[in-house]
């Protein structure tokens, strides 16, 4: 498409060839045709298909998609510079020969019954994982994500090795690669999920076509590629109503036995469910468990492979260590209790999409920490979405780009505070949740909305009668530290007049402990941005412990980590493209379809639950209490 | 074949081309007898497009 638009090339198929366009929706029998023509030829058959004929109509080569320059292996356009198609369809002696070489293999696959499928002895491409693993120069990395046909393992393949080494063109070209689909995949005709194939330059207007697959390896590729500590594995496995009876089901049925009707039907439905670790061998580990926590697993697809306990994949699992405390444990239940409520239907691609619009939110949301500190990405976001770099709080990119280091020592500060943008973004993207206006934000009115800024410290709201940028509730100030030279260092030997007879403290020293608790809990509220019912809930449940357990010591009772232990970390927001996206954002205007999914759960840091409906929001949160 | 044919076409996808520089043509007999006429002695390019809702890759 975007080839047929550049002039160069349109003259010079103007002045070689009679173009024809069909539309395959009216011709399906010319489709039927000259698709099974690449395959023979070695290509991968699909739309757009084009075909070089002969006079005479028969077809002598062809293939899918042509990028105006040969890019990351692929074939060009046919323009002669790039030594593509033109000299082949200028060789009056070859021609005849690929034409009676097409011919031959369609003979053959007509007579073959496995008829149609992809010839696997094509020639292979350069390996560009092992390039990339080998250090070759990024910019072959960059060129596999150049393409409006993003093959998602090019993006893991390319971030981790590129990471690894501190080379940021890596990541960058990653970054960039991700941030653009996100742009586009995430408001997209349809109403969500990433579509890995773009019909324009920017990303804005994304194809249909979305596969889970492909969903499933860019939400994995999003965090390591860009907040590049957290590397989350992936667990798919079928079910009917849930994956403990499905796995059931399928360690039940004989090893041999023909599949049972009701498990085909099962293995149409997938869940995707993400296990985070904070490193890859953990993940590996976690992941074994979570494996091991499903029964035997017999049927459970893993990574898309199917694993069976006598296979040769088991002894590997098997072998692996078990996770020592109960953490692993912990979160293999919680991934089997929220797959048991979740049903992402393959086949049905309506139905899954607005599942696949709070996964790739929640994994989009943790690079935004350090996506707008980058002129490109700014630069980008200019092009795109007319966003005013400066109309934005951008007082904390120093820090940002810090912490967002690998060799930054304060990893647990950086996760937090890319957590904590996370919210924003994941309020950015929703607009929906008015909550948050009650959460001390304000709107000063600015006239200018723009989509990426919300993910900044400032927030913007498209809903409603909230239109403008917001600001989070000011941080309270710190608390100066007890005045040693007010007569009382804290703890006295001997309960004395106004001193506590259980901590021996006295009355100032308790006032200026109680103080502290509630200015670093109300800071700690502020910064998740929680709304005042959950805020209400915090502060009752921190006086509660701090009541109940009068008898601890200062120092545990107000620690900030049981400050944190009560709030409830998570993300509630409210799909909502329509309302959110400029007047001239292609998808403008197209709302939700059916209402599903507009609510996103993060019951814990570290594991995404997307929950669908209103009920399993206010559960999950019942069960954080 | 001098210019895009595109805009007598019916067919939305064929539309959403009629401004495109590339002189496409329509799926037709003449188009078809003109490339054996011999007016264009090389091949015709022929674009197919415009696929329902299927999955790709075979998933």
């Amino acid at each position: 498409m975007k080839a047929s638009r550049t002039p160069a090339i349109a003259d010079r198929m103007n002045d070689r060839f009679i173009n024809i366009k069909v539309d395959r929706e009216e011709r399906p029998d010319l489709d039927q045709i000259y698709q099974h023509a690449p395959r023979i030829d070695g290509e991968q058959g699909g739309w757009p298909l084009t075909m070089f004929l002969t006079p005479d109509g028969e077809p002598f080569w062809g293939g899918t998609y042509f990028p105006p320059e040969p890019c990351g292996g692929d074939r060009a356009s046919p323009d002669p510079r790039t030594r593509s198609a033109a000299p082949i369809a200028s060789d009056r002696e070859r021609s005849p020969k690929n034409v009676a070489a097409l011919a031959r293999g369609a003979a053959a696959a007509s007579a073959d019954p496995k008829r149609g499928e992809l010839d696997r002895a094509r020639p292979a491409r350069p390996d560009r994982r092992a390039a990339v693993a080998r250090g070759r120069p990024a910019s072959m990395a960059a060129s596999a994500l150049r393409r409006n046909f993003r093959r998602p393992g090019s993006s893991s393949c390319c971030g981790a090795p590129g990471s690894a080494r501190g080379q940021t063109r890596y990541r960058d070209a990653v970054a960039q690669a991700l941030d653009t689909s996100c742009q586009g995949g995430i408001y997209d005709h349809l109403g969500g999920g990433f579509a890995r194939y773009s019909v324009d330059a920017r990303w804005l207007v994304p194809h249909f076509e979305k596969m889970l697959y492909d969903n499933a390896e860019l939400v994995e590729s999003a965090d390591p590629g860009l907040a590049g500590h957290a590397r989350p594995a992936l667990l798919s496995s079928g079910s009917r109503r849930s994956r403990l009876d499905h796995a059931s089901r399928c360690s039940r049925r004989r090893a041999g036995s023909p599949q049972p009707r009701r498990r085909q039907r099962a293995r149409r439905r997938q869940i995707l469910c993400l296990v985070r670790s904070g490193d890859r061998r953990a993940a590996r580990r976690e992941r074994a468990a979570v494996v091991q926590a499903l029964l035997r697993c017999r049927g459970a697809r893993q990574l898309g492979r199917t694993h069976d306990p006598q296979s040769a994949d088991a002894p590997a699992l098997a072998d692996t260590p078990r996770p020592s405390g109960s953490l692993a444990r912990c979160r293999a239940l919680a991934v089997l209790s929220s797959g048991a409520r979740e049903f992402i239907r393959v086949w049905t691609i309506k139905v899954a999409r607005f599942d696949w619009n709070g996964l790739m939110i929640a994994s989009r949301s943790r690079m935004h920490g350090i996506v707008f500190e980058r002129p490109a990405w700014i630069e980008m976001a200019q092009s795109a979405f007319d966003f005013d770099p400066h109309a934005h709080d951008c007082t904390r990119r120093a820090s940002v780009t810090q912490l967002a280091g690998r060799s930054c020592p304060a990893s647990r500060r950086c996760r937090r505070l890319c957590q904590s943008l996370s919210r924003r973004s994941c309020t950015h993207e929703a607009t929906g949740d008015e909550d948050l206006a009650g959460s001390g934000a304000h709107c000063d009115g600015n006239p200018r909305p723009s989509l990426l800024g919300r993910s900044r410290r400032r927030l913007l709201f498209c809903c409603g009668r909230h239109r403008g940028i917001a600001h989070e509730a000011p941080r309270q100030p710190p608390i100066p530290p007890f005045p040693p030279g007010s007569g009382d260092s804290g703890r006295s030997s001997l309960p004395a007049g106004g001193a506590d007879r259980r901590t021996g403290l006295s009355a100032s020293r308790r006032e200026w402990s109680s103080r502290r608790f509630r200015a670093r809990l109300e800071n700690h509220l502020s910064a998740r941005h929680l709304p005042q019912q959950c805020r209400a809930v915090a502060r009752t449940r921190c006086r509660s412990f701090s009541s109940a357990n009068a008898d601890l010591p200062h120092s545990k009772r107000f620690a900030p980590r049981r400050i944190r232990r009560f709030l409830p970390a998570r993300i509630i927001t409210c799909l909502s493209p329509g309302g959110s996206l400029p007047a001239d954002h292609p998808a403008f205007g197209k709302g939700l379809v059916d209402g599903k999914a507009r609510r996103l759960c993060l019951p814990r840091p570290g594991l995404f639950t997307p929950v669908t409906d209103a009920e399993t929001l206010l559960e999950s949160l019942a069960r954080l209490r | 074949m001098d210019r895009n044919r595109l805009g007598e076409e019916t067919s939305p996808y064929l539309l959403q081309h009629k401004d495109n520089p590339v002189h496409w043509q329509p799926w037709s007999g003449a188009t078809l007898a003109a490339a054996q006429g011999g007016r264009q002695a090389d091949p015709a390019f022929d674009r197919l497009c415009r696929l329902p809702l299927v999955p790709r890759d075979g998933a």
